[in-house]
């Protein structure tokens, strides 16, 4: 039995599984009879490099080669599989600023765009996030962050105006930053007012773009507000975010001076509908509503738990470096051996006359 | 009657050519014995198919019932005869039939017949009887598939005598026999008479579905943002590796393998060793005729490889076609139920893309349904997590292709949750000729992707 063999075997079972059973490649993998089988030849393999190890009579860099490949192979076929067995992952939305109890507490600092990323990356949004009693570190969206022994990377990000509501006796309805695009409603609250038409959820193309509105319901108010980000500059330059093309300036940078398309609603009835910057108020018959000075931004983190990650990355590393080791090998006999072959003779010369 | 016959021809005659070429492989053999049983294993195969269809549909069973059964068994079999290619690779017939392998290899042999054209038998009643009820009489059309079975039976029974008579069958090992009955599954003379040619598309479907998975594996694994945040580059480059053209070139390159390392495994034969007492130019003579061996040997493996390249390639190419449905209306029953009917009792479920759209408060709800190679219905929103909601279209039988990210996604992976995936409705049933789906679950499917109630 050798791990080709057994590799084969298991390519064998990977389309009959999916022929008989539609069960798919990751079905495949992750089902105990392929992961015996890859095991197995895990196994095969570490043997295979113990041995390429022990051989004699082999140049060294040669039987370099063979083991950085075959133990390489073997440590990525065990590695890969363990990992997607075991890869545990949770999500966490923090707004700037925001703490989670814990152990360790975590902080979360400024969120940061711009429009060009690092890596493959086309743009970025880094959050600073703090353990308690560690330094800080910026999360971006790739690589992830090793933090509190997970690996945090960012997977969306978002605008929080900060709202407030009072009555017309001055008592507090609501007061806080408001998450756009995160509040869930009603059939009926969501036929309050017209939504920006679904061809203009700009997603993809490119960006990342959040939404720029949301309706607001204070509890037992009877209030309902709606919030629209409709003009803010970015980047240093003023953006109507009205426009189609608005997505792609958003990630230019933090909005300042924002304006907004306030709309305020006591049951059905609308009592108010104006646009206000940040910073400014506006009375409606039995109340006023003003916006903070200030946007905030949020981001969704994810955070996952992989022991076994590192140890497929390791092996596809090994394997990696043997490859190219093993490649340059036959490179360099190849051209010795070019470099040894005696020259072609030169063609006969053609008799005279011919 | 020329219908009946010309189909029943072509269904016979992938019959013929494997009974020939199995006659010719076994004959000049130590299990010449299975030759004959192998080829009446294949007539045999034929008829239990036919009679097993005709029982069913005696007993209520739709021809689209028993189609993702009759998929299963073809794959199945095909995958088989790559193994058999594999595990009997550098074997002569002679060296299988003498020692305790003999019942085994016996016993393949005769499955392997058994199942030549046993789905197709299968197909091909249900399209005997359509021929009979549209001709008006089961007896002509019976007559004439009779014919063309009897006439593609005696090219066979020609093919192999004059194989036998020429003796090209020393030629042809078990393993070549298997690569070439595997590529005759491929090119699928008689499948495609039958309209159930589906194992080349099948087999590129895999490989979707696996370079698919691990793409998607690689992101999740490694916390990679999804192409919303990429590079255009890098983006450009994770496309190419969802071509269904690269998808087809690794498809013919995963056929071809077996068969290539069959073909290796017979190149490296050592010759036979020759008498102690020979003499040099017997020793030669003996190691000229081994190296002619080894070369028209090797040209039934080549003709399998081409055979399976091929039949992948046209398979690929005709399956590119983009087709992009208008949605139609539909109402829920007052009772939380969207009830859409897939097909009508005639023509039955319809195996293209059919989109509906659904108005909920104002908002467009659009779903799709397109019937996977298993012959199962999948039920999708027409849009996915990452990309603007464009939508999807049908790309041939095998993808839906993302109309933003011009990503093609395998048909099998619709239904899947995740990256470029459309969203799945999984609580939408089919049942019967109607497909079902609670309103309440579409709403909030929608709603979800959304955010919110736009």
């Amino acid at each position: 039995m050798t791990a080709g063999r057994v590799l084969t075997a298991f390519l064998f079972y990977v389309v009959a599984a999916d022929f008989a059973l539609g069960m798919g490649f990751v079905g495949a993998v992750g089902s105990p009879v392929g992961f015996a089988l890859l095991a197995l030849a895990g196994t095969l393999l570490a043997l295979d490099a113990v041995r390429a190890a022990r051989a004699k009579g082999v140049p060294r860099l040669l039987a370099a080669a063979r083991v950085l490949l075959r133990a390489g192979a073997a440590i990525a076929l065990v590695g890969i599989p363990a990992s997607l067995a075991l890869r545990g992952s949770s999500t966490v939305s923090a707004g700037e600023g925001q703490s989670f109890g814990g152990n360790p507490p975590l902080r979360f600092g400024e969120v940061t765009l711009a429009p060009r990323g690092p890596h493959l990356l086309s743009k970025t949004v880094e959050v600073v996030a703090a353990a308690e009693g560690q330094e800080p570190v910026r999360i971006g969206l790739f690589p992830p962050t090793s933090l509190v022994g997970r690996q945090w990377s960012v997977f969306r990000f978002g605008y929080a105006p900060g709202l407030r509501v009072v009555s017309a006796g001055g008592e507090t309805v609501t007061d806080g930053f408001v998450k756009l695009g995160t509040m869930t409603q009603s059939e009926e609250t969501a036929s309050l007012v017209q939504w920006t038409p679904e061809e203009n959820l700009m997603m993809g193309a490119g960006t990342f773009p959040p939404r720029l509105e949301d309706l607001v319901s204070p509890p037992g108010s009877g209030l309902h507000v709606f919030l629209r980000m409709v003009e803010a500059t970015l980047g240093g330059v003023r953006r109507d975010l009205r426009d189609p093309d608005a997505y792609r300036w958003l990630l230019d940078g933090r909005p300042e001076q924002p304006a907004f398309e306030v709309q305020v609603f006591r049951g059905r009835e609308r009592v108010y509908a104006g646009r206000l910057r940040a910073g400014e108020e506006a009375r409606f018959d039995g109340g006023a509503v003003s916006i903070a000075p200030e946007v905030r931004l949020w981001v969704d983190l994810i955070a996952t738990t992989d022991p076994f990650l590192p140890v497929a990355i390791t092996g596809l590393a090994l394997f990696a470096l043997g490859a190219v080791l093993r490649a340059g090998l036959a490179l360099a006999a190849l051209t010795r051996r070019r470099a040894a072959a005696p020259p072609r003779a030169p063609p006969a010369p053609s008799p005279p006359g011919a | 009657m020329w219908d009946a016959f010309a189909v029943a021809f072509r269904v016979g005659l992938e019959g013929a050519i494997a009974g020939a070429l199995g006659w010719a492989a076994l004959r000049g053999t130590s299990l010449r014995r299975a030759a004959g049983p192998f080829a009446i294993a294949i007539v045999l195969g034929l008829a239990l198919g036919l009679a097993a269809t005709l029982a069913l549909r005696a007993r209520g069973l739709a021809a689209a019932d028993l189609a993702p059964g009759l998929r299963r068994i073809e794959h199945l079999y095909a995958l088989g005869l790559a193994a058999i290619a594999l595990l009997v690779a550098g074997s002569t017939a002679d060296e299988l039939g003498a020692g305790a392998l003999r019942p085994v290899a016996v016993s393949a042999a005769l499955a392997a017949g058994l199942l030549v054209l046993l789905p197709e038998g299968a197909a091909l009643a249900g399209r005997l009887e359509d021929l009979a009820v549209l001709r008006g009489g089961a007896g002509p059309v019976a007559t004439a598939a009779a014919l063309g079975v009897g006439a593609a039976a005696a090219l066979g029974i020609g093919a192999g005598l004059a194989a036998a008579w020429t003796g090209v069958g020393r030629f042809l090992g078990p393993a070549a026999l298997a690569a070439l009955l595997l590529a005759l599954e491929l090119v699928g003379i008689a499948a495609v008479a039958v309209d159930a040619h589906t194992l080349p598309i099948a087999l590129t479907g895999v490989v979707s579905r696996v370079v698919h998975d691990a793409l998607h594996l690689v992101f999740v694994v490694l916390q990679v943002p999804d192409h919303a945040f990429l590079e255009d580059w890098a983006y450009q480059l994770i496309l190419e590796f969802l071509e269904p053209a690269v998808h087809a070139a690794l498809a013919a390159v995963v056929v071809s393998a077996p068969l290539a390392a069959a073909w290796g495994a017979f190149h490296e034969r050592p010759p036979p060793a020759p008498p102690a007492d020979a003499r040099a130019p017997a020793r030669r003579l003996a190691r000229a005729a081994h190296l002619r061996a080894r070369r028209i040997g090797g040209l039934p493996y080549a003709a399998a490889i081409a055979l399976a390249v091929l039949a992948i390639g046209a398979a690929s190419a005709g399956n590119r076609e983009l087709y992009d449905p208008l949605p139609a209306p539909v109402v829920d029953d007052g009772g939380g139920r969207i009830v859409v009917p897939l097909g009508d009792p005639l023509r039955g479920a319809e195996a293209r893309m059919r989109k509906w759209v659904y108005a909920a408060g104002g908002r467009a709800i659009v779903f799709f349904t397109v019937r996977r190679p298993d012959g199962a219905i999948a039920v999708a929103l027409d849009v996915c997590d990452i990309c603007q909601p464009k939508g999807y279209a049908q790309m041939g039988a095998g993808y839906v292709f993302c109309k933003y990210c011009k990503t093609p996604i395998p048909i099998d992976t619709v239904g899947r949750p995740g990256g470029c995936n459309p969203i799945p409705l999984p609580d939408a049933v089919v049942e019967g000729g109607m497909l079902v789906v609670p309103r309440e679950k579409l709403v909030a499917a929608w709603e979800k992707r959304m955010g919110g109630a736009r």
